[in-house]
């Protein structure tokens, strides 16, 4: 009876400091494990690593130089576009566009022609390319000879 | 003799001409020489940071409080790091310095999480297949964190003309899971001028 007693109190005691340490706690708590359950996968899988949420700084320097590329990009392509479309569009006589590389050709001496003795505009897309393809190679092999016979003579003194 | 001189000579300079431009030279460093080209987030800030967060961490009181209270080294997870500047920045550059200062101090235990937790919990499902049962580790033992590393980084940016101030702020802080208390926190400001 006596060890009964004893075995009741320390069951009822045990159970009393269960309850007091979680007294405190909201009785809605299950409601929170559900809600949170359900996204914490999204919130695990970014455990460890970086969030990116960044911005673009305004930069004078960088924003004039993007400035700067953009201007160069544009203009380049607007040589493109004048170049391929040079043999219609070339011409100042403001109007007569299917006609005006033939009548360059053939009455040079024309009064209706601004530039009375080209021959259409074919040299202007060929001129680009070639001037392209050719100038910088040239300058290089010109500097890299001045460059060699400079030193030859430097060498022969 | 002097013209086959001077076609060797040629041929020497204009060889060195076309080809200077094409050389690369590349050289080991170590990382803790500081190198600065851009003025942007690099190794020396990462290498900053982790230094002054390792040395705050360990030296802050909450580590001592929490174990003469529950009896037990505390564990802790590392959360994700929002990076609110202006670069693109990975704060495991920083972060993995300290996960090793936290698990070489012996004080201090640590979790996996994210990524790394999903491959060792596929790996135990397989071994719940493959694996003899002697050898097979058991579902539901893992240890639960007691807190959770997060942090933010931020920039302010003043430029006009060819000049430039950059401040990067790094704040991580250390959360207690049951009770969302903030039990360390540290930041670490970088300032730069730059002078284009």
């Amino acid at each position: 009876m006596n060890k009964f007693f004893l075995f009741s109190l320390f069951i009822i005691s045990t159970l009393l400091i269960f309850a007091q340490e979680h007294s405190d706690q909201n009785p809605n708590y299950k409601r929170m494990i559900i809600k949170y359950s359900a996204i914490a996968d999204s919130f695990s899988n970014m455990e460890g690593t970086s969030l990116q949420r960044t911005y673009k700084a305004y930069d004078w320097n960088e924003t004039k130089m993007q400035e700067k590329a953009e201007r160069k990009a544009f203009n380049r392509e607007l040589r493109l576009i004048e170049a391929k479309n040079s043999y219609y569009n070339y011409n100042y006589d403001y109007g007569y566009l299917f006609y005006s590389n033939y009548r360059n050709y053939n009455y040079p001496f024309s009064p209706y022609n601004y530039y009375p003795y080209s021959y259409g505009n074919y040299g202007n897309y060929y001129r680009n390319n070639w001037t392209q393809a050719i100038v910088p190679p040239l300058i290089g092999a010109a500097v890299g000879t001045a460059a060699s016979v400079g030193m030859y003579h430097l060498l022969r003194k | 003799m002097k013209n086959q001189y001077f076609k060797i000579i040629c041929i020497v300079s204009i060889g060195i001409f076309l080809f200077s431009s094409c050389g690369r030279t590349v050289t080991r460093i170590s990382s803790d020489t500081v190198v600065d080209y851009s003025g942007n987030w690099n190794n020396t800030d990462s290498r900053l940071v982790s230094e002054k967060m390792i040395q705050t961490m360990m030296n802050a009181p909450w580590v001592q409080v929490f174990t003469q209270v529950k009896h037990k080294k505390p564990t802790i997870i590392v959360g994700f790091v929002v990076n609110k500047t202006h670069n693109h920045i990975d704060a495991e550059t920083f972060l993995q310095d300290l996960e090793t200062a936290i698990v070489n101090s012996g004080t201090i235990r640590l979790v996996q999480g994210g990524e790394q937790r999903k491959a060792l919990r596929a790996e135990r499902a397989d071994q719940q297949d493959n694996a003899s049962l002697s050898t097979m580790k058991r579902f539901g033992l893992e240890h639960g964190a007691d807190f959770m590393l997060q942090g933010v980084m931020t920039s302010t940016v003043d430029a006009f003309k060819k000049n430039k101030v950059v401040q990067y702020q790094v704040s991580l802080q250390l959360s207690n899971l049951e009770t969302n208390e903030i039990v360390w926190m540290s930041t670490e400001k970088i300032t730069k001028t730059v002078k284009n």
